[in-house]
């Protein structure tokens, strides 16, 4: 825009866009000693997550009986503990990979459920159908003396 | 508008699209004479001096406290455990959460000094007689809300001289007779300062008392605006 | 003077409804001045001047945060802040009034402030003098309001050090 401000008794254009160049400058200037403080202070803190610095949690192991399904705080987080059957203790992140649903477990079918899209996915994780793209992602998971325990992968 | 040339007060643009531009909102708002009368065209006296500058400062502080308010609304929590906690936060980790938080409580300060030499000045110089009785009126009322505003939020931090000047001063009123109880049980929000009288000054110091407040000031100013600035002596 | 009067004496819808060539004239004998951009660039100067002054105070005298409240516990010396100070002085003096009896010193301190609050809201209408503006010729409003004025400074030194 080729306004030029002239004032009265400023007269000629060059006054005027010199005070307009002094005024864009100090303008912008005030303009980023705003913004960047203010950037700053809102830009996100990182707060500490309950439960979060342990990487392991332990789960008695009659907590889950066979068949069933226990969702816990894992990492700030939730996971899920099943067994599916006597041998097998499996620990999965139950964020259903399509859109972030926490998914059920069905005890009957022995498999886990989304509710929001109707993703299935196995005792392991892995994708039986529906639209999420990759299986759960797994935890770790041993039984040590009468106790479950859950580690990252 | 079909023009070479588009006045604005001392600018001249001659700009074809921001001429185009102007002229299609013109046409469908009528802003040129918006602007010219509350601004290109308008004039304001000359008497006007140092003194006369204290109310308009004192509503820039303000929009100045609103603003520094809503920005301490993001980290702040209202409840007696995080409290003073993230006040303690804001101040110490959040960067410029130190300015923020102290140009906020300085601005409380300083809005009570200003409003208080804008009163002074207005008396001084008779401001107040007619046309512009109501407007004095109005403008006590303003001084009023600011101190509520100063003695809920002052609570906010939740340190132990807030805390206790909040049990004395909601004391206060429970020596009247008849309504005393009622006023400190309404203040308090129960027998005891705790958890809902946090809640309560917290409420009516970022929403009740700011919302009333701007509306009063806009009483206050439309009246100037009725009445003009006044004369000289 | 007898003109300028008369301009600055006029409500601002007269003001705004002045042709142009009279606002230029009251510009050009000093009686006015152009909002734009004269008095806007003052504003912002103004306010600009008021940021820096809360960025200097807020750098120099940082925020104070104190300790964490505790119920149980009533730290030795409770102050107000310093706008309230004069305000719990006059309950502190109220308490001299319990010669009308033991109900006096907690009401007369809240009413005396009702009253104080009530005759400032009151002041164009107390003072029927309603033309003269100039402090010089209307003594008693004058000697009055630094009385006023006065007694709440003292007040406010008093709170603070009682």
């Amino acid at each position: 825009m080729s306004s030029d401000t002239s004032t009265e008794g400023m007269d000629g254009t060059r006054r005027g866009f010199f005070a307009t160049m002094a005024l864009a400058f100090f303008g912008s200037v005030s303009a980023l000693g705003f913004a960047y403080p203010l950037g700053m202070y809102l830009w996100p803190r990182e707060r500490k997550v309950k439960g979060a610095g342990e990487r392991s949690m332990k789960i008695p192991l009659s907590d889950v009986p066979i068949g069933e399904a226990r969702f816990v705080r894992f990492l700030g987080k939730p996971a899920v503990v099943v067994r599916p059957n006597e041998q097998q203790v499996i620990a999965l992140s139950p964020i259903c990979p399509h859109l972030g649903c926490i998914v059920k477990w069905r005890e009957k079918e022995k498999e886990f459920l989304c509710p929001c899209h109707g993703g299935r996915f196995d005792s392991k994780g892995i994708v039986l159908g529906g639209p999420p793209p990759f299986p759960l992602p797994p935890f770790s998971s041993s039984v040590e003396a009468e106790y479950i325990v859950i580690k990252e992968v | 508008m079909d023009i070479e040339t588009l006045h604005l007060g001392p600018i001249k643009i001659k700009n074809k699209i921001a001429i185009r531009l102007f002229s299609a909102l013109d046409d469908r708002l009528g802003v040129k004479e918006i602007l010219d009368d509350e601004v290109f065209e308008k004039i304001v006296p000359a008497h006007l001096g140092f003194w006369s500058c204290f109310g308009g400062i004192s509503f820039f502080l303000f929009i100045s406290q609103v603003l520094t308010g809503m920005l301490l609304m993001v980290y702040y929590e209202p409840t007696i455990e995080e409290a003073h906690g993230t006040v303690a936060m804001i101040m110490n980790e959040v960067p410029f959460g130190w300015l923020i938080r102290g140009a906020h409580a300085w601005g409380s300060n300083l809005m009570l000094v200003t409003i208080m030499i804008h009163m002074v000045k207005i008396y001084v110089s008779g401001i107040y007689k007619p046309p512009r009785e109501l407007n004095w009126v109005v403008g006590v009322t303003l001084f009023l809300l600011t101190l509520g505003l100063s003695f809920t939020g002052y609570l906010l931090p939740w340190t132990q001289l807030a805390y206790w000047a909040t049990v004395v001063g909601t004391e206060t009123p429970a020596a009247l007779p008849y309504v005393g109880e009622y006023i400190r049980y309404a203040m308090r929000g129960g027998e005891e300062i705790g958890q809902v009288t946090l809640t309560r000054f917290f409420a009516i110091h970022v929403m009740l008392l700011p919302v009333i407040t701007a509306s009063v000031i806009g009483l206050h100013l439309i009246q100037i605006r009725r009445q003009g600035i006044a004369g000289p002596m | 003077m007898a003109e300028q009067t008369q301009y600055t004496k006029k409500k601002e819808c007269e003001v705004k409804a002045l042709p142009m060539e009279e606002k230029k004239r009251l510009v050009r004998e000093g009686k006015a001045h152009w909002f734009f951009p004269g008095h806007i660039i003052e504003q912002i100067v103004l306010c600009g001047f008021v940021v820096l002054i809360l960025i200097t105070l807020s750098t120099v005298w940082p925020a104070h945060l104190g300790e964490k409240a505790d119920p149980f516990d009533t730290p030795d010396h409770i102050k107000p802040e310093w706008y309230f100070l004069a305000a719990y002085y006059s309950l502190r003096l109220a308490e001299y009034t319990d010669f009308m009896g033991a109900w006096a010193p907690k009401i007369m301190g809240i009413v005396a402030q009702q009253v104080a609050v009530t005759i400032l809201i009151l002041v164009p209408f107390l003072d029927r003098n309603v033309n003269e503006r100039r402090p010089g010729k209307r003594p008693i409003a004058i000697a009055l309001g630094i009385l006023a004025a006065l007694m709440a400074i003292v007040f406010t030194i008093l709170g603070a050090v009682v």
